[in-house]
């Protein structure tokens, strides 16, 4: 921790910070978005149906 | 494949559901009783442990801890065994968390009525609290790590994902905005001051609503809605994308709590960001939600739980379009200091939080307890009043914050404030705190009529405290190399490296938002000026916050024209850097105090001023709503407990001059006994160890070095 804080409050243009952090999310949000199109539409049913019993699902 | 027999614990969701119709019901009376109190100030009775500063933490606290705290963990124990298949890890760590959290409340209410507060606003429990708060938190978090080890289905449903990230998301905030010096059992000072507690303190604020009233209903939305409606979630797919978004951008988020504050514009921008951007993520789970009810709207229309969690969602989606609004400047002007804020946290707290509960216990306590709900009719009224509690709770109050607002920022012809006296603004909004009253007492009254339903429901049902289920043997073994899956797949069914993932992901933001303003000193520029607390003033200040004055009063005078005309000066980083706590506050009940010690501003009063004011304020201010605080002449300091103070403020960093804690008491009494002589001259006979003297020092102290008359001092002192 010591290193991390030590590192960072010697970094000049601290006020870019939240450009940084705006970057990282976008990347972030980029690499989910296209890794959850590539999931295969029957495995999602499968998952998103997991929390049901059978005679549950039946009834719908 | 083995199929293997287990029981699922559902004493401990019935014992969480006890909990919850308990707490609840003392948690909404509170909040009735502090409306009340606001429009009717003899309902403080002038007993310290009745006044309006004691009793709204108890709300808060309540509402929050014990009412929303103990009904997410009985939604989360059921849920989590039945998704992962598996009985709770360990029953004792289940008992052992659930009376501690219990005994927590009760301490809670008990030290809160009794002045003992740390006066950080939801995080104002004392040390030996705290630590227990840690210790029943981590037997919440390992029973649930526990469960996901032993699980017999390989993936991890979306709604278990919530919940680890609720437990590592408080266990961050609790841990970091915790650090504190005990001076006594139940006396502490942060270890942070000034801009930096605030910031550490908003940051811990903002994203308890993240992590303890959203992330945890989130879950509850995922498991909960599709059992109710019988239709699985809308998109599993959105589900992932909001669940990673949100968690990574709210931790960015908490300096949207003090824009135009003392604090340096990169981290105003950096809270004004990432909260615009937090709608994407709240909306994805909103939309996700309501269109799981696709096609099933006619169920909602006979079945009041759903009812309930669709006003739930469509509360959610809005306190969550409205929170990024108010974090945009020009809002942020209007409705900070103002009702407008009450009314957002309350449409989110009674809509979203309360809706899902019960939402949720209409579904579940029939379903554990095995029985019919014993009226549907009587859980209808409950949602039709409840709603119209909503309504009439929140409407008047964007009506008051907006009024006041107008009223505060309006200018005469002239060019001066057309309402110099902050109290004309209260007057004017006095009728809408009274349809308020109104609101809240529908929505107890909608609680007491679900309490009714409850009872009814479950004294005629019978619980299975060790119900059976069987399912296949989990085989989780396989590397990803042999299964061929992509590293999101197998993160799903690798629930301890799913959490390692997360804790980085809620890191980031803290990391970046607090250690700069920690280690870089260019942003807490000091004042020559600014000295620290006398140890009368500093006792003082202990006693303005064990009463709870910061409910009520800032301490922050914003650069905005209509505040610098009515109060003086803006507030400057370097004025705080002796707070521990900082008490900036954030609500505007009376006017902001932090020119209070500045000769010639509007709220410097002198000290007979202060003790009439304290007595019976409705003598000096007509039609004030303060309550009165006469035990504050009769209470005597602890004198002799000012040493210790003293040591642990130069342990934090406040420069005291070596072995001045020696010489505080006697410095106590004489600055103490100069107030008492003026007071005197004035046919006022007091000694000079009561708490009423400590409380005028610590008043006149604020704003005072950056005024004429301290700057003067500071020279002659040189």
């Amino acid at each position: 921790m010591g290193f991390v804080s030590d590192t960072l409050s010697g970094v000049d243009g601290i006020q870019w910070y939240y450009i940084v952090g705006i970057l990282l999310f976008v990347g972030l949000f980029i690499g989910v978005v296209i890794y959850v199109y590539k999931i295969p539409k029957k495995e999602l049913n499968k998952y998103k149906s997991s929390i049901f019993e059978k005679e549950e699902l039946g009834k719908n | 494949m083995e199929i293997q027999k287990f029981n699922y614990d559902n004493a401990i969701v019935r014992d969480f559901i006890f909990a919850t119709l308990v707490w609840g019901a003392v948690a909404l009376l509170v909040g009735l009783v502090i409306a009340l109190q606001i429009a009717f100030p003899v309902l403080n009775f002038g007993f310290e442990f009745t006044s309006f500063g004691r009793v709204r933490p108890v709300h808060t606290n309540a509402v929050i801890f014990a009412f929303i705290g103990n009904a997410m963990f009985a939604g989360i124990y059921y849920s989590l065994q039945r998704v992962l298949k598996a009985r709770l890890f360990n029953d004792l760590l289940g008992r052992l968390h659930f009376w501690i959290w219990q005994t927590i409340i009760l301490l809670a209410a008990v030290t809160l009525l009794s002045g003992f507060t740390t006066g950080k606003e939801y995080a104002e429990l004392e040390w030996p609290i705290d630590l227990m708060i840690a210790v029943a938190w981590l037997c919440f978090g390992g029973n649930m790590i526990g469960t996901i080890i032993k699980r017999r289905e390989k993936h991890i449903y979306a709604a278990v994902w919530w919940y680890l990230a609720t437990f590592i998301g408080v266990t961050i905030l609790h841990v970091v905005n915790s650090v504190e010096l005990p001076v006594s059992l139940l006396k502490s000072y942060p270890l942070y001051a000034g801009a930096q507690d605030a910031v550490v303190q908003w940051w811990y604020g903002h994203n308890a609503v993240a992590f303890f009233l959203t992330t945890p209903f989130l879950g509850l939305m995922y498991y909960y809605l599709p059992k109710a409606s019988g239709r699985p979630i809308y998109s599993y797919q959105l589900s992932i994308i909001h669940f990673w978004s949100l968690i990574f951008l709210y931790m960015w988020a908490g300096p949207h709590h003090l824009l135009f504050q003392a604090l340096p514009d990169w981290v105003q921008a950096l809270g004004v960001t990432f909260s615009v951007m937090l709608i994407a993520p709240s909306w994805g789970g909103m939309i996700n939600g309501l269109l799981t009810l696709r096609g099933a709207w006619d169920k909602v229309r006979e079945d009041p739980g759903l009812k309930f969690m669709v006003i739930a969602i469509t509360a959610y989606g809005m306190a969550t379009f409205e929170g990024p609004m108010m974090s945009l400047k020009s809002v942020n002007a209007i409705s900070h200091f103002t009702d407008w804020t009450i009314a957002h946290t309350h449409i989110a707290g009674m809509g979203w939080n309360g809706g899902m509960i019960f939402g949720m216990f209409y579904w579940l306590v029939p379903k554990l307890f095995k029985t019919p709900l014993h009226s549907k009719k009587l859980a209808n009224t409950h949602f039709w009043i409840a709603t119209l509690g909503i309504l009439l709770f929140a409407i008047p109050l964007y009506w008051a914050g907006i009024t006041q607002w107008l009223m505060l920022r309006e200018y005469t012809p002239d060019g001066l404030l057309a309402y110099p006296i902050f109290m004309e603004t209260t007057i004017r909004i006095l009728p809408l705190y009274h349809i308020r009253i109104l609101g809240g007492a529908l929505y107890f009254a909608g609680f007491i009529i679900f309490l009714v339903n409850m009872i009814k429901t479950i004294s005629v049902g019978q619980i299975v405290a060790n119900e059976a289920a069987e399912a296949p043997a989990l085989d989780n073994s396989a590397t990803r190399a042999e299964t061929g899956e992509t590293p999101h797949r197998w993160l799903e069914r690798k629930g301890i490296s799913l959490a390692i993932f997360m804790f980085i992901a809620l890191a980031i933001g803290g990391i970046v938002e607090i250690i700069p303003m920690m280690k870089v000193q260019s942003n807490i520029p000091t004042i020559s000026t600014v000295t620290p607390y006398t140890p009368l003033e500093l006792a003082g200040r202990d006693i303005y916050i064990a009463n709870g004055c910061y409910n009520c009063h800032s301490q922050q005078v914003r650069p905005l024209r209509f505040e610098t005309d009515r109060y003086g000066e803006y507030s400057k980083i370097g004025e705080f850097v002796y707070d521990h706590p900082f008490q900036w506050g954030s609500r505007r009940t009376g006017p902001d105090l932090a020119r209070a010690g500045f000769i010639g501003s509007s709220t410097y009063k002198t000290a007979v001023w202060h003790y009439n004011h304290f007595m019976t304020p409705r003598t000096i201010v007509p039609k004030s709503i303060m309550p009165p605080y006469p035990f504050l002449i009769e209470k005597e300091v602890d004198v002799n407990g000012v040493p210790a103070k003293i040591r642990a403020m130069r342990m934090l960093g406040v420069p005291y001059e070596e072995g001045f804690d020696k010489k505080a008491v006697a410095s106590y009494l004489a600055d103490a006994q100069k107030i008492a002589d003026e007071l005197k001259q004035s046919g006022i006979d007091i000694k000079p160890n009561k708490e009423v003297i400590a409380v005028i020092a610590y008043l006149h102290k604020l704003g005072r070095d950056i005024s004429p008359a301290g700057k003067s001092a500071a020279k002659d002192k040189k």
